[in-house]
């Protein structure tokens, strides 16, 4: 079988089950960019993990390039990055000029542009949020592919920190991992300073995982949003809640994108538009001060 | 006056989307404040900021020191309608959690 978007929540308790040191794959032929990089924050986890797979699937190489060590970061050709708080821009950077580079022909130029600016904006808050809010040991995984056959991008970040229930619990009053998640979601929503956190010296409002869901809305994207045990999916405007017994610690954040609508988005607007029209109507009415 | 060229700091970069580049900028921009200077900051070689960045480097100061502050001793030069957008959105939040 492969671990896709769509089976991922309902396989991952088995995909990433841990016996004596071993993660065993040797049942999945393929594995998403977003299997990959949670395999990936499991090994920086734990140098000493074993993944065992099958010689004869595309995952067992896919997974050796994986394991190469030292991680080679200049090996662009492969659709996963470590990202720590200094280089958020380079390493998203690489993976999106990937996708977006690869991504169908029926895209002009200047439409690239715009879907790598779109892209480059969602991944680089979502690294924020990774990064400042989850005090993720490992730091976070970046990894994403374009698949030209279903004319589809899939983008994700992990981390193995806190969660969102941690970090919004006492400000936003929620008890849950899944309200926690809805929460995150909201306008506007962020977590308070951290004191644990070095860099992190002040409150913030939150509109990444906002702007990432109005334009997922939009487009008719599909997102899947981890938090430790609880999973919600974001698909056709409803958030559902896909299981509350899942082994992870910390974020998994993977959506996806498929071509046909990115094409209709592009058309009508630039990210200035977007997020004028979307995410800003309410805010922005005041003097403007620039 | 003091400028604060971005492409100095990351001449790598053609887009700044992380806080903690945002740090960096907004430590200078305080220095420069501390020693009574008035600030511009350069974005010339960006054509994107996200609210994280805009909200480190103006956010911030906006809400330690106000707006009027920040419209009195910082302006930016070579900036794009999105990354305009962006500072004035996190100005006018600010501008409000601060009153609040």
């Amino acid at each position: 079988m492969n671990l896709t978007f769509e089976n991922f929540v309902e396989e991952f308790n088995r995909f990433t089950e841990v016996v004596q040191n071993k993660i065993n794959i040797k049942d999945y032929y393929f594995i998403e960019p977003v299997g990959v990089g949670v395999l990936k924050a499991l090994i920086i986890e734990n140098p000493d993990l074993d993944i065992c797979g099958d010689p004869s699937k595309p995952s067992y190489s896919y997974i050796n390039t994986l394991l190469s060590v030292p991680y080679n970061k200049y090996k662009n050709y492969f659709p996963l990055e470590i990202v720590d708080f200094n280089n958020i821009e380079e390493n998203s950077m690489k993976i999106i000029n990937l996708i977006v580079s690869s991504s169908s022909y029926t895209l002009k130029e200047d439409d690239k542009e715009v879907l790598n600016g779109y892209l480059k904006y969602l991944t680089g808050e979502l690294l924020n949020n990774a990064l400042y809010h989850s005090l993720s040991e490992i730091n976070a995984v970046i990894a994403g592919q374009y698949f030209s056959k279903r004319g589809k991008i899939q983008i994700c970040v992990i981390d193995r920190g806190k969660g969102f229930l941690f970090n919004l619990k006492e400000a936003y009053k929620v008890s849950a991992e899944s309200d926690a998640i809805k929460k995150a979601l909201e306008k506007g929503v962020s977590s308070p300073p951290c004191k644990d956190n070095l860099y992190y010296s002040v409150g913030h409002a939150g509109y990444g995982l906002y702007a990432l869901r109005r334009i997922i809305e939009e487009i008719n994207g599909r997102l899947i949003i981890i938090s430790n045990n609880c999973s919600v999916k974001l698909e056709g405007g409803n958030i559902k809640i896909l299981s509350e017994e899942i082994n992870w610690k910390g974020v998994i954040v993977v959506f996806e994108l498929l071509e046909t609508y990115i094409y209709d988005i592009l058309q009508k607007y630039t990210l200035q538009d977007f997020f004028k029209i979307f995410l800003w109507n309410e805010d922005g009415k005041d003097d403007e001060i620039f | 006056m003091e400028i604060v060229k971005l492409k100095g700091f990351f001449p790598d970069l053609d887009n700044l989307t992380s806080r903690y580049k945002g740090l960096v900028i907004r430590k200078t921009i305080e220095k420069a404040l501390e020693k009574g200077n008035k600030v511009i900051i350069d974005f010339e070689g960006f054509d994107l900021i996200t609210q994280s960045f805009g909200d480190e480097i103006i956010g911030v100061i906006i809400r330690s020191k106000g707006v009027e502050f920040v419209k009195n001793h910082i302006s930016v030069i070579n900036i794009n309608g999105q990354i305009k957008d962006v500072l004035n959105f996190v100005a006018s939040y600010s501008k409000r959690m601060r009153i609040a």
